[in-house]
């Protein structure tokens, strides 16, 4: 009898099992996989069912208090799979450079580093549906016979390579395996609501479900998995406060604190005098995408966070939220004037060899026009963190509200990487490139959301991971400091973002802390 | 009249203009610009060069006096005066905006970021043509 909707059963029942994993997303479904077939009998939580209803999601509904951001409702997704139900499959590992602590960045440093994750990305690259665990240039280079290096100083730019899951739906693709499976039984529309734990707040004793019908059921497990993404793992631990009133893991106020997003923000436009490859500048339409970066001793020297540039036509970009147009010297005057310079005149002709086959009109002839987004991690910052507000969902459980913030230091990487982009591509001759007004302009304000500044759906950060219980909420391990038997899987554990997309790194997490359990279980 | 009919009436307004006012030394350097501006105006587009030049006066009017322009530009103008070497001011062009973008020696012109030799050469090209009011020397 695989999967059981909670909603069936009768009221008050009682599940117990080896290990409870709350939340069947990435990180959860993850988890699952490397136990099935294993001795111990695995309880999996979801919060939904297989499809997607609006009753469930509305359970995500929370308030935004800081900068603009998405609503909460509608930047994840609650029911079987997860995020992965409508991800766009885009995946990196993290650079070495993010694991380390960087003097120049407050809080940064993961108590782990990049050698001590590295074997599980190969094993978290099969679970996405990725191609070879391969993010070097040169290998794609040989692989695609238009993809080349630009002429590029390799001391301030590098290459980022991205792959493309097709992308996996975690709930579809692995509902079978773990449907069949006779150690792990899913559990639909089992809302957890509380936490509970021995009165020293060191064990968890048990889980209290709530479904929307009204029914409550009582977990009991060795083990227990906190897997429900950034927002709500934070959001769990600070409502299971009966017996540390903090909430718990929550002794040293950092529980739903350093809250991050990928800052994904329009910094630039860039006129380019060559064709440059596809994979540089398309969504879609091949394996993998090349990102230009600036290069980690660049970062050193000059102090900035991991930046990246993504490149986009710029005609799928509304001008009226880009206020270029207002400028003397216009895009076609650049043009112009590049084409006049004898060695750029050729180049500026239309080349129809690009094709961009995800876009409905294809922009040949503005093609060499590209949109510069700074993709970028931002500081870890105590201040932008996620709170209780006193607004109730359908179950009791108070809301969340965030306060998402960001600092002087990410805008100036942002200014100082994309005026480096604009020397590189000067240097080289690709091309000529503009700063956008907002960046110019002395203001603290940040530009429109989400038309300028967005993020990219990527919560992180708001249960740490350190060596130390006082700067973080779990340790190396992922195990809640303080509370031996529970363990948060996810973004939520990142001490800093990177610039790689989370998914991949947070399913190498995963099997990292499924192996871990399994060592625990035996 | 065509439009390169007028920025050589512009151009030679100019060159009028220096050699009532200044002095012998002036007069030669009248006959290199006169070559610099006809590479100049050999280029398909140099409106553009203007259009960039008119702004960057405006922006940066302390670096954009002829004067200035004429003692930054002073190799270009060597190179452009002697007509064995045709080709060789775009080299040196090429080669001083590759220079400008590695040093860091750029200016900002309505965001654009560009090599201030290339900015500057612009300028001239703006001040070569007359469209903009002379500052003097």
């Amino acid at each position: 009898m695989n999967p059981i909707d909670a909603r069936t059963l009768d009221n008050n029942t009682l599940i117990q099992g080896d290990l409870c994993i709350i939340g069947a997303g990435a990180a959860g479904i993850s988890i699952a996989c490397e136990l099935l077939g294993t001795p111990y009998k695995v309880i999996l939580l979801e919060s939904g069912g297989f499809e997607y209803d609006d009753e469930t999601q509305s359970l995500y509904e929370g308030k935004n208090i800081g900068l603009p951001y998405f609503a909460l409702n509608q930047s994840r997704l609650r029911f079987f799979g997860g995020t992965t139900n409508h991800w766009t499959g885009m995946c990196a590992p993290l650079d070495p450079i993010d694991f380390e602590k960087r003097g120049w960045i407050p809080y940064s440093g993961w108590p782990i580093s990049w050698s001590d994750l590295e074997p599980y990305y190969p094993r978290a690259q099969k679970v996405c549906q990725l191609g070879p665990y391969r993010y070097d240039m040169e290998f794609w280079e040989q692989q695609e016979p238009d993809l080349k290096k630009l002429p590029l100083d390799s001391s301030k730019m590098a290459y980022k390579i991205f792959q493309y899951s097709p992308p996996t739906r975690f709930g579809q693709v692995y509902r079978e395996s773990l449907l069949k499976a006779n150690n792990i039984v899913l559990w639909t529309y089992a809302n957890v609501t509380a936490i509970e734990t021995t009165v020293d707040a060191a064990r968890v004793k048990g889980l209290r479900i709530k479904c929307l019908t009204g029914k409550e059921h009582q977990v009991q497990a060795r083990y227990y998995v906190l897997a429900c993404g950034a927002l709500e793992n934070a959001r769990l631990l600070l409502v299971s406060n009966e017996i540390e009133g903090d909430g718990l893991g929550n002794r040293h106020d950092l529980v739903g604190r350093f809250f991050m997003e990928h800052i994904h923000i329009g910094s630039a436009r860039l006129l380019v005098s060559t064709s440059l490859p596809l994979q540089y500048v398309a969504e879609r339409g091949k394996q993998e995408k090349v990102h230009l970066t600036i290069s980690e001793e660049w970062q050193r020297k000059h102090k900035l966070l991991n930046c990246a540039f993504d490149l986009y036509p710029v005609d799928l970009f509304s001008s009226a939220d880009f206020d270029y147009l207002q400028h003397q010297v216009s895009a076609e005057d650049i043009k112009l004037y590049l084409a006049a310079l004898q060695n750029l005149k050729q180049s500026f002709a239309v080349d129809k060899r690009d094709p961009l086959p995800f876009l409905e009109t294809s922009p040949t002839e503005n093609k060499r026009e590209l949109m510069v987004f700074s993709a970028l991690e931002q500081i870890p910052n105590p201040a932008s963190r996620v709170t209780l507000e006193r607004d109730k969902d359908r179950l009791g459980m108070p809301k969340l509200q965030l306060d998402w913030r960001l600092t002087d230091l990410e805008r100036q990487t942002i200014e100082q990487a994309t005026q480096i982009m604009g020397y590189e591509m000067g240097r080289t001759g690709l091309g000529r490139l503009q700063i956008l007004d907002w960046l110019t302009e002395k203001t603290d304000f940040w530009p429109q959301f989400p038309q300028v500044l967005r993020g990219g759906y990527h919560q992180m950060g708001t249960t740490r991971m350190s060596d130390n219980p006082k700067t973080g909420v779990v340790d190396s391990n992922c195990q809640v400091f303080g509370v031996s038997n529970l363990y948060i899987a996810g973004s939520s554990v990142y001490p800093t973002a990177g610039t790689a997309n989370p998914t991949l790194t947070l399913v190498a997490l995963a099997i990292r802390l499924a192996d871990h359990l399994k060592r625990l279980l035996s | 009249m065509n439009r390169r009919k007028l920025l050589k009436l512009g151009f030679f307004t100019t060159v009028s203009w220096f050699f009532l006012e200044l002095s012998a030394k002036a007069c030669t350097s009248n006959r290199v610009f006169s070559q610099l501006y006809q590479k100049l105006l050999n280029l398909q587009e140099v409106k553009n060069f203007q259009v960039i030049g008119e702004r960057y006066i405006e922006l940066y009017p302390e670096e954009s006096q002829l004067k200035y322009l004429v003692a930054r530009l002073n190799d270009l103008m060597v190179i452009a005066e002697d007509e064995q070497r045709g080709i060789e001011w775009e080299q040196w062009l090429q080669a001083k905006i590759k220079e400008d973008f590695q040093l860091g020696q750029t200016v900002q012109i309505d965001g654009w970021i560009f090599a201030k030799t290339e900015a500057q050469l612009c300028a001239l090209a703006t001040h070569l043509s007359g469209s903009y009011p002379r500052r003097g020397w």
